[in-house]
């Protein structure tokens, strides 16, 4: 309890006391109604939920065949099939949309020419719909599959015993059996997209009419400074409450359901053997596969190697050497640097949180992970920028001066992600043996030597992922920094923003096809470690 | 007619064969068990008359007709079985009524209400209709999966351990409830189990599995009395099995021997009941290693060789461990090796 006050007062701090802020800069009792019902208010938010919910269907109308697919069919190439329709999880919504624009834009995208003008058109309320429950597929598919892994076998094999066909199984048993997991993967979903900031802003600030989300909102609304700062923190409470909402209906729902998979024997599902129709099935779900994800992430590749934005069949290597602009490398060093720090500092504070063993301190932490980035970045700028400082906090604002600085970036990534390191680090320690600590006590170690040589190698797997897996997000993170990056400054993420959606297409393509890259041997090695892990 | 056939079925998973050339029949209206340790192919057998696994050879009939026989597979839904699972397998998003209902549905019977009604009676579970299967217990759980599998009245009920996830008191209790229930509806079973004592209260007929072949197939009462092989003895019973030599109408093991009744001689496997073993004045002298109290009786365990040979009676006052004691053998079987 002691030792869990220090942090404690430091979330509060950093992360509730700014929400409050945000709250009370909503306006007073006599805006309010004006300000929370506005047309452009209700625009924005129908918006968001609309694009949020369609996300979802199209998460749910892909996710659940791949799920059933890999975990449970002789499919061709299944372990292929499972790492490609996970990849999205490791890359960030607007390099696709970037790849959507190349391959779909109304004028001269490939698939639009391939097609015939007039069919295609990424742009609006459709695309971001469709570009982020593609970009969430993994959501749908992890927590899917998990759940078709669980079920007892028996459960299906009753079923035909009763007199059902493998078919008639399949609705009346798995489809209710799997309900509750899909549903939350798609309440997951819901979340991810609501609180999305790249891809509505790509695909809807362009778009004919306009479609206004949320945080497109939001964002518009801070760039004109004090006069807008009280409609952004209303629709930030909005877009807040939406997720918070969202949530809770899938709580209430998952409990209402009183749907419990009892644990099977651990016998392993049988595979469906697809027969006669395993060619075309392994065929049809391929070119799925391929076409919503690998097909966009290599229009984003070739849209670096044209000459001329949108002239496709020529290639050239000159957009390259926006790799080695000063501007480019100062963002990159600056996003690696923030990344290693935020990284590091997220499993640091994720273990000794999760330490205390206290589990409202757990709570506490978790929160900050479901508050969309902008909602959280929005809060700590209102509460710590000194441009726009709330007036009781001038003074801590002043001490601090960390408005417009790396500190406040580093600061939103680190409480924005910090739940994966307490989350690992918890399960880890209650599944860690703890007599390894205390054979070392008796053994004549004292108790940080226990720990470290005890405990901390038991741990050291999950949390060394939960570190990577920062790391892989915070260094293309754009939702955050675009309201948060010092002005003057870059990291990748607003730098690829800025080229992408004003300047310079081809070099964003550059840029993202390189972080791409990255994002791909960091894959590759992880997959290596964990698979010699699994030979020992 | 029989009610299931198996003709010389042969299953293996990757290198290991499960099931070896195993031909069984089944008669009509016979409770037979398939026992065995795990491992011993009994359960594999049963998914295989089931549907629920395709042996590699051989053929199975169901009342006279094929349905699996080479490119001949009839789908599990289509043989008119029951099946109970160990695991329970009773649908957690169902009710107890919707769970017994389903396979009356499936088959667009007449009259589900009184059927399923009909069926919760017959295991006593006619107040829990709408409960949802997280609020019952275990033995529910298991008489709710009785009730599913019975209420189309199939040809055959199968039992896969059906009994094995429930405590000691439930599973006596449920063990009379299958007797008296095969005893009003008069349908034949085949019981997978583990248990000697299950498979020897319930069944018409036991057929012993080892290493995927039966190794003995007789009534309850030949099993346990004359078994065929060393195994059985040793498995149903729990026989002491012991290895040795005949040599001048005496078994030798190690420096131990027993006067035995033996038409020939060589290598011979000697398996004898603990309870036909006596301690007296008269036999061989074996020292007792160890007394185990077991209420009704108590069993002393005497070195024997590199064996240990286990007799059950009653306490004798002053045998302690480490004391030697003469012993004599009462009924004992000879298998030439």
């Amino acid at each position: 309890m002691k030792r869990a006050l220090p942090f404690a007062v430091a979330l509060i701090a950093t992360v509730f006391l700014p929400l409050g802020v945000l709250l009370l800069k909503s306006g007073s009792p006599t805006t309010w109604v004006s300000l929370w019902i506005s047309p452009e208010a209700m625009r924005a938010l129908s918006g968001t939920a609309l694009s949020s919910f369609g996300a979802s269907l199209v998460a749910l109308a892909f996710g659940l065949p791949f799920a059933w697919l890999v975990t449970r069919s002789n499919i061709a190439g299944v372990r292929a099939l499972q790492t490609v329709v996970t990849l999205p999880s490791a890359i960030p919504p607007y390099i696709w949309t970037m790849g959507w624009i190349a391959l779909a834009n109304p004028k001269s995208g490939w698939l639009t020419l391939v097609i015939g003008k007039g069919h295609l058109d990424v742009y609006g309320l459709g695309g971001i719909a469709f570009v982020l429950g593609t970009s969430a597929l993994p959501l749908v598919v992890l927590s899917t599959s998990a759940a078709l892994k669980r079920i007892d076998p028996s459960l299906e094999e009753a079923a035909r015993l009763s007199g059902a066909s493998a078919a008639k199984t399949f609705l009346s048993v798995t489809l209710p059996l799997i309900t509750p997991a899909a549903m939350s993967g798609a309440a997951l979903v819901f979340v991810f997209a609501s609180a999305s900031f790249g891809v509505p802003y790509l695909l809807g600030v362009s778009a004919n009419p306009p479609t206004p989300t949320l945080t497109t909102r939001i964002y518009s609304e801070v760039l004109m400074g004090e006069t807008g700062l009280s409609r952004a923190a209303v629709l930030s409470v909005e877009l807040l409450l939406l997720a918070v909402f969202v949530l809770g209906a899938n709580a209430w729902l998952a409990k209402s359901g009183r749907v419990r998979l009892p644990r099977g024997k651990g016998l392993g599902q049988k595979v469906v053997a697809l027969g006669r129709w395993r060619l075309p099935v392994s065929i049809g779900a391929w070119t799925m596969a391929v076409a919503i994800i690998l097909l966009p992430l290599g229009a984003v590749f070739l849209t670096g190697l044209q000459p001329t934005w949108g002239q496709w069949g020529s290639f050239t290597l000159k957009h390259w050497t926006v790799v080695m602009q000063g501007r480019t490398l100062e963002a990159a060093g600056v996003s690696l640097g923030l990344a290693a720090l935020a990284a590091v500092l997220v499993g640091v504070f994720g273990l000794l949180i999760a330490l205390t063993k206290q589990r409202w301190l757990e709570t506490l932490a978790d929160a900050p992970s479901a508050i969309p980035g902008t909602v959280l970045a929005l809060a700590l700028l209102v509460t710590f920028s000194r441009d726009l400082r709330f007036i009781a906090f001038e003074k801590v604002a002043f001490v601090l001066a960390i408005g417009n600085t790396f500190w406040l970036l580093l600061l939103s990534y680190v409480v924005k992600h910090l739940a994966l390191g307490v989350r690992s680090s918890s399960d880890s320690l209650a599944q860690a043996d703890p007599t390894l600590g205390e054979a070392a006590r008796l053994s004549g170690a004292g108790r940080v030597r226990a720990f470290v040589d005890g405990i901390l190698p038991q741990v050291r797997g999950a949390l060394t992922g939960a570190v990577l897996l920062t790391f892989l997000t915070v260094v293309s993170e754009l939702t955050m920094s675009v309201l948060l990056i010092p002005t003057g400054s870059d990291v990748l993420g607003t730098l690829l923003f800025e080229l992408q959606s004003y300047a310079d297409p081809a070099s964003a393509a550059v840029i993202a096809s390189a972080l791409l890259l990255i994002v791909l041997a960091a894959l590759i090695v992880q997959n290596l470690v964990t698979r010699r892990a699994e030979a020992r | 007619m029989s009610a299931v056939e198996l003709v010389e079925i042969e299953k293996s998973f990757g290198a290991t064969a499960v099931v070896k050339k195993l031909s069984l029949e089944v008669k009509e209206h016979e409770l037979l068990a398939l026992l065995g340790p795990s491992g011993c192919g009994k359960t594999t057998t049963l998914r295989m008359i089931a549907g629920l696994e395709r042996p590699d050879t051989g053929v199975i009939r169901l009342a006279g007709a094929v349905v699996d026989q080479g490119s001949t597979f009839v789908q599990p839904e289509r043989r008119g079985l029951g099946m109970v699972f160990q695991s329970y397998a009773v649908w957690p998003h169902k009710s107890v009524f919707e769970n017994v209902a389903y396979p009356l549905q499936l088959r667009r019977d007449g009259d589900v209400e009184a059927r399923v009604m009909e069926a919760l009676g017959w295991v006593r579970l006619s107040a829990l209709a709408q409960r949802r299967p997280h609020e019952l217990s275990g033995g529910q759980l298991q008489r709710v999966a009785l009730a599913r599998a019975l209420v189309g009245r199939p040809k055959v009920l199968l039992l896969d351990e059906p009994l094995s996830n429930l405590d000691v008191a439930l599973r006596e209790e449920l063990r009379g409830e299958i007797a008296s229930l095969r005893a009003k509806l008069g349908t034949t079973m085949i019981l997978v189990t583990h248990d000697q004592g299950e498979a020897l209260a319930l069944a018409d007929r036991v057929a012993v599995m080892n290493k995927g072949v039966i190794e003995q197939l007789a009534a309850p009462d030949v099993v346990y009395r004359e078994p065929a092989t060393p195994f059985v003895a040793g498995f149903v019973g729990g026989a002491n099995v012991i290895e040795g030599d005949v040599r001048d109408g005496r078994f030798v093991t190690g420096s131990d021997s027993f006067a035995v009744t033996a038409s020939q001689s060589g290598p011979t496997t000697l398996v004898v009941r603990s309870e036909d073993i006596v301690i007296g004045s008269e036999g061989t002298p074996l020292t007792l290693q160890a007394k185990l109290f077991l209420g009704s009786t108590t069993e002393y365990r005497f070195t024997l060789g590199t064996n240990v040979l286990r007799v059950t009676g009653p306490s004798i006052e002053g045998l302690k461990p480490g004391s030697t004691a003469s012993v004599m053998m009462k009924a004992v079987r000879l298998f030439p090796r």
